[in-house]
């Protein structure tokens, strides 16, 4: 198992939607283990994004809220706060069955997310070197 | 000592299943409900289970239902089960220990608050040992004699009468069906 235990965060790259300190702490600074959520994360997420956003545009609220609630914990795992935050928001609503506040919820959880993926790259890049 | 992690979501149970073979376990994944209630039903299962609320399949709570019933009907020994979950109302907690869970646990979890939890699973599943053997000691003593081992005086009547009964329903039974064919 490779640790990275005492090596400095700030040698990562320092992003807004990670919370990277946490998310080492979460994975008790194993390197490894590190590269394979955020290589499970890569292959996972887009799927899921589209399969809620399908969801919001067929307003199938019981998917909608199935697959908020796989993101939200998704993300919370990877400590990426607030879009963890932004797909509770939206399982909230799609239990609620609000049509219009769940569009515009998706809208929020999309910007919240927009560029994580680089982001991800950049961390497993640091992670691999 | 073996654990179950049943979640459907694998970034969730690859975190899961690295932070508790680290501490030491010995640790089983599966996706779905229905395969942890097979694993938990297994008489060499894992007697500690950690099981996400929303699966496919069977929920969390459907899990602990339906291995409560397991082992009431099969006098299985008692399986820990702790329910992993994003639902933080008092309702939703009340629900799952309802359902037969011993504990939950809220996501993302914290490393250290996980394994204190199931330190006492461990615990808990000591003292059941620990109880049932004792019990299959105070059987022992109650049916044998303390001097020779052998079946005591009281176990042996009892088993006299039950043979003396038996043999009593078999002679009627071969009665009445002697003179049925004649």
């Amino acid at each position: 198992m490779q640790q990275i235990k005492g090596q400095e965060t700030k040698g990562f790259s320092q992003g807004h939607r990670v919370n990277f300190p946490e998310l080492l702490a979460r994975v008790d600074d194993d390197r490894e283990l590190l590269r394979d959520l955020l290589a499970i994360f890569k292959e996972d997420f887009p799927g899921h994004l589209q399969a809620l956003r399908d969801a919001v545009a067929h307003q199938d609220m019981k998917q909608a809220m199935v697959v908020s609630h796989t993101l939200k914990g998704m993300l919370s795992n990877l400590a990426v706060t607030k879009a963890a935050a932004s797909a509770a928001q939206l399982e909230q609503l799609a239990s609620g069955g609000g049509e219009v506040p769940l569009k515009e919820a998706l809208a929020e959880f999309e910007r919240d997310v927009e560029g994580l993926l680089p982001e991800m790259e950049t961390y497993v890049a640091e992670v691999q070197s | 000592l073996k654990i179950l992690i049943a979640d459907d979501e694998a970034l969730s149970r690859r975190l899961l299943e690295k932070t508790l073979t680290r501490a030491g376990y010995e640790v089983t994944a599966v996706e779905n409900g229905r395969l942890a209630v097979e694993q938990l039903s297994r008489p060499d299962g894992p007697r500690l289970a950690l099981l996400d609320w929303v699966m496919p399949e069977l929920d969390g709570p459907g899990v602990c239902r339906e291995v409560r019933k397991l082992q009431e009907k099969q006098e299985q020994a008692y399986v820990f089960m702790v329910l992993l979950t994003s639902k933080e109302s008092k309702e939703d907690i009340v629900a799952g220990l309802e359902s037969g869970s011993d504990d939950y646990l809220t996501k993302p979890f914290n490393v250290e608050e996980l394994k204190a939890r199931l330190r006492t699973g461990e615990r808990i599943l000591n003292l059941e040992d620990k109880l049932v053997e004792a019990r299959e000691q105070m059987r022992f003593k109650a049916t044998h004699d303390a001097l020779t081992s052998i079946w005591n005086r009281g176990v042996i009547m009892d088993l006299l009468g039950r043979e003396l009964s038996r043999s009593r329903r078999d002679l009627h039974g071969g009665l009445a069906g002697g003179r049925g064919s004649l």
